[in-house]
């Protein structure tokens, strides 16, 4: 294997499906590449956004531009796990037979999941972490690559289930889908109002998408990297001698194991981005928020004063970035 | 792996000259502390402390920066860091990059990473707060040792009043250094002449650097004056008790045992007048005593001879000398008593004469008068010649009976012993008043040995003569004078009373025009400085007061050929501690003229007593 040519492929492939994805999807740039990261990471997103910012419109776009299998599940309080999985039927030859739900697919939208009950949720989540659904005592691979892209409301809370924290950690990234500016709305109507667009032509495959993956794997992090990424992690505890004074006062519980191994993981497929076989400082900072921010749980004092965990992230970089100060005082 | 060690070389560089910056600078207000001490509170503060503070600080700061040497990985980093490199050169370095596959494209990286960079562009030599740091510290160091050298603030007028006190400085230190040359018996004196010389140097460094107006200085130096000279008062004090007690305890011991002679003495004997056994024991005496001083004469020429047994010999040999003259001078005295005694018939025969010339009847009035008149001039010389026989009688039987004393006391061993200790003390002294006079070498100075070895030579009398009280008394005094160190100094012909510095003191102050302070200064006469009440400031003798002699001690002459001071000490001379041969050999001769002197009533009434005495005491 060139690992050249290996760096080379992955920063063309990855920018030729973010390209082909923002032709269908206007604006929303970092969220595409949130996705895409996540995805090359072998990870789930969770999006949380107001409705019609054209979430669904990237999960198709995306598993259209992969040629990947495609499902949706709107989640209603009423659905029940197995709406999700699938379920064993017995056919007209008496016998049981397994209809696969619709999680078996390699690109899963599962839109306001947290209008679900969490035994529906949960369901999913084991999905998620698993690879596989087990169905009367027997175990049903799911195919791969697999990407959940779950969605929540963060202005309707009125009968709805929040995910567990347990849950949540499950999710590779968590990516706030803002409002987009005034030129960017523009573009979106401007663009979605007129006559149909063409469809997405594929322009990677799933097997891509696996190599893409093997490659993040390889891709080495220096030990002082690492441990700042660690710092990074560790001072989302408020317990920690480096939390801030605001992880301190708001935090209520930090970042799991899996956090950090989601931010080494991210940091890679940035570095792979950027061209650099080996992952910076640079990259774990610029995928702290994503891969922290809802590992982060904030007490009531947060929640009083409107503090969110991408301030206390942001407190939380300034604050090791300042320990990791220049040791040549010249 | 990347090759960082031209940045390295350039990173310790510049640590290098970051900490030797800080050190200075740490020096530098370290010396700008010192200056302003040595202004507000020290001035005999040496500056050279502020330039090793700031050699200290320079050199502190080397070594420093020597050991805070930037390691490869730190260098790393800080590239990384500066050139905006993102962990590439870290990375290449820790990396093992055999055991990766991203390992050339690794090294690759971070080697392009450096393409076209220098280490001058990595880590440029910026203007830091350390420099700046630095600079303001020695600008602060100059300019505060700037004002408190130059003191801007002064009027020319001022200026010159200074400066012309600044020659003062040199007097002040010779003051200064005599004070700490002075010895002190007692703890509280040594403890008070360190604080006057301290006082003394920091009045110097003021003249020196001319911090004081006239005024202050004046009164500082009426200060110190006042000082000095209540501390020579009290060393003076403290020195005449003790050599004092010193001669008249040898004094009295002999003069014990001259009691006892007299005691012994058999009623109607008379020392003028000696009976044939007694003239027979006399000459037997002196017969063996110049046998003795023949035979003591030749052991000295023995060159073999140890120090110890030499010390003895001569010691020996004064007390024989001296007993020999004892006798030579009772001969005198009974030949003068011989003399009298003809004046005496003579003066008889003259009455006689102008008796039987009263007898004739034809004298006239007038001539009966002048007879009468002549008779009772004669009877009163006749008065006056008894009274001189008698005197000359009981100063033969004085002698007769010290004599008689020196010669039982020379057949005590323990005495001998302590007389050959006051010997080795009286040569030391006769050198000392030699060197002084220019005739040769001073003495070794006593050595805590020396001091010691007489000390244990005391303890051996003390013990040998414990039931002798008069001895007792001496040797504890001996013992005392030894361990104080006073004894040496009794000895050394020291100005005693010339307050330390005090004629430069004084003359410093008329120089600068500070009143009159006496006859001191150029030309004038440094012992009317201070009455202390023990300076003889008239140059007359003085009339003895209480039971005391006085004895003149020469001061040490000045190097420089300046006026020389002298004192007065009110005590009784030392016992054998002036008598040498060659003070012996004039004394007889002196002692004689003197007495005629007295008889022909040559000296006033008032003083014949004190030359008596003087002599007796020299004795």
């Amino acid at each position: 294997m060139n690992i050249e040519q290996e760096l080379g492929w992955f920063g063309e492939t990855f920018e030729k499906v973010r390209a082909n994805v923002a032709q269908a999807l206007v604006g929303q740039n970092e969220i595409v590449e949130g996705v895409l990261v996540s995805l090359a990471a072998n990870g789930h997103v969770l999006l949380e956004g107001f409705p019609g910012l054209g979430k669904t419109l990237l999960v198709r776009s995306l598993a259209s531009s992969l040629d990947l299998q495609f499902s949706r599940i709107q989640f209603t309080p009423d659905m029940m796990p197995a709406d999700v999985t699938g379920t064993t039927v017995l056919t007209e030859s008496r016998t049981f037979e397994f209809r696969k739900g619709p999680v078996f697919t390699q690109v899963l939208l599962a839109d306001e999941i947290n209008r679900a009950t969490p035994k529906t949720q949960s369901s999913l989540l084991e999905a998620m972490q698993e690879k596989a659904v087990s169905v009367a005592g027997h175990r049903h691979a799911l195919p791969d690559p697999f990407l959940v892209m779950a969605t929540q409301n963060p202005i309707e809370q009125e009968g709805t289930y929040p995910l567990p924290e347990a849950q949540l950690d499950r999710f590779f990234f968590k990516l706030i889908v803002g409002f987009p500016d005034q030129a960017t709305l523009r573009k979106i109507v401007t663009q979605t109002t007129g006559a149909d667009d063409a469809p997405l032509q594929p322009v990677a495959s799933a097997d891509d998408v696996i190599r893409m993956r093997n490659l993040v794997r390889l891709t080495p992090i220096a030990d002082h990297v690492l441990t700042y990424g660690l710092e990074i992690v560790s001072a989302t505890h408020r317990e920690s001698e480096n939390a801030p004074e605001s992880v301190r006062r708001y935090g209520r519980f930090g970042s799991s194991p899996r956090g950090a191994q989601s931010l080494v993981l991210a940091a890679k497929v940035f570095a792979l981005l950027a061209g650099r076989p080996h992952v910076s400082k640079e990259d774990l900072k610029r995928a702290a928020k994503p891969a922290l921010r809802h590992r982060i749980l904030l007490n009531f004092d947060a929640e009083v004063d409107g503090v969110t965990t991408d301030q206390l992230l942001d407190d939380i970089l300034a604050s090791v970035a300042r320990r990791d100060s220049d040791p040549v005082k010249v | 792996m990347v090759e960082i060690r031209r940045y390295q070389s350039r990173v310790n560089a510049l640590v290098l000259l970051r900490f030797t910056l800080i050190g200075l600078a740490i020096g530098l207000w370290v010396a700008c502390g010192l200056v302003l001490y040595e202004w507000f509170f020290a001035p005999g503060f040496s500056a050279a402390w502020g330039y090793a503070a700031i050699g200290v600080g320079l050199i502190a700061g080397l070594v420093v920066g020597f050991l805070r040497r930037a390691s490869e990985a730190d260098v790393a980093l800080s590239m990384d860091r500066r050139m905006g490199l993102q962990d590439r050169i870290t990375t290449a370095r820790t990396l093992p990059l055999d055991e990766t596959e991203f390992g050339p494209l690794i090294e690759q990286s971070a080697a392009s990473a450096l393409a076209g960079q220098t280490p001058k562009m990595a880590f440029p030599l910026r203007w830091t707060s350390t420099k700046t740091h630095a600079v303001v510290a020695g600008a602060v160091f100059v300019l505060t040792t700037l004002v408190v050298t130059y003191q801007p603030w002064l009027s020319n007028k001022d200026r010159t009043a200074r400066a012309q006190m600044a020659p003062g400085a040199a007097k002040i230190e010779e003051i200064k250094k005599e004070t700490l040359a002075r010895k002190f018996s007692s703890p509280e004196s040594v403890d008070q002449a360190k604080r006057v010389a301290e006082d003394l140097e920091k009045l110097q460094r003021q003249l020196e650097k001319q911090r004081l107006d006239p005024k202050e200085a004046e009164a500082k130096v009426l200060q110190l004056a006042q000082q000095l000279s209540d501390l020579e008062k009290s060393r003076v004090d403290s020195l005449e008790q003790r050599v004092e007690q010193m001669k008249s305890a040898g004094e009295r011991l002999l003069d014990a045992k001259r009691q006892e002679m007299a005691d012994q003495r058999p009623a109607g004997q008379d020392a003028l007048r000696p009976d044939p056994g007694t003239q027979a024991k006399e000459q037997n005496r002196m017969d063996q005593l110049k046998r003795e001083i023949a035979k003591t004469q030749d052991s000295l020429q023995n060159k073999n001879l140890s120090k110890e047994e030499r010390k003895a010999l001569e010691s020996k040999m004064a007390a024989l000398q001296k007993e020999a003259e004892k006798f030579d001078q009772l001969n005198d005295l009974r030949n003068e008593s011989k003399e009298l005694e003809k004046e005496m018939k003579g003066l008889e025969q003259k009455l006689d004469s102008l008796q039987k010339q009263m007898q004739n009847p034809n004298l006239s009035d007038q001539q009966k008068a002048d007879l009468q008149k002549q008779m009772e001039m004669t009877k009163a010389q006749m008065e006056a010649l008894k009274k001189q026989m008698e005197e000359l009688k009981n100063a033969a039987q004085a002698l007769q009976d010290l004599q008689k004393a020196m010669e039982e006391l020379s057949k005590d061993e323990n005495f001998k012993k302590m007389q050959q200790l006051m010997q080795e003390f009286a040569e030391r002294a006769m050198k000392e008043q030699k060197a002084q006079n220019g005739e040769g070498d001073p003495p070794e100075p006593m050595t805590k040995e020396d001091i010691e070895r007489l000390l244990e030579k005391v303890k051996e009398l003390q013990e040998a003569l414990k039931d002798d009280e008069k001895a007792k008394e001496i040797l504890e005094e001996l013992r005392q004078a030894l361990e104080n160190g006073d004894l040496e100094m009794g000895q050394g012909g020291m100005g005693l009373l010339g307050l330390p510095g005090m004629p430069g003191l004084m003359g410093m102050m008329q120089s600068m025009g500070m009143g009159n302070w006496g006859p001191s200064g150029p030309g004038g006469d440094d012992r009317m400085l201070v009455d202390t009440k023990k300076n003889n400031t008239s140059g007359k003798n003085e009339p003895p007061k209480g039971g005391t002699q006085t004895t003149m001690i020469k001061g040490k002459a000045r190097k420089d050929g300046g006026p020389s001071q002298y004192i007065e000490i009110k005590a009784p001379t030392l016992l054998g501690a002036r008598s040498s041969v060659p003070y012996n050999q004039v004394l007889p001769k002196y002692r004689q003229k003197a007495d005629r002197a007295i008889e022909r009533q040559q000296i006033p009434k008032r003083y014949q007593d004190r030359v008596r005495e003087y002599f007796k005491s020299i004795q």
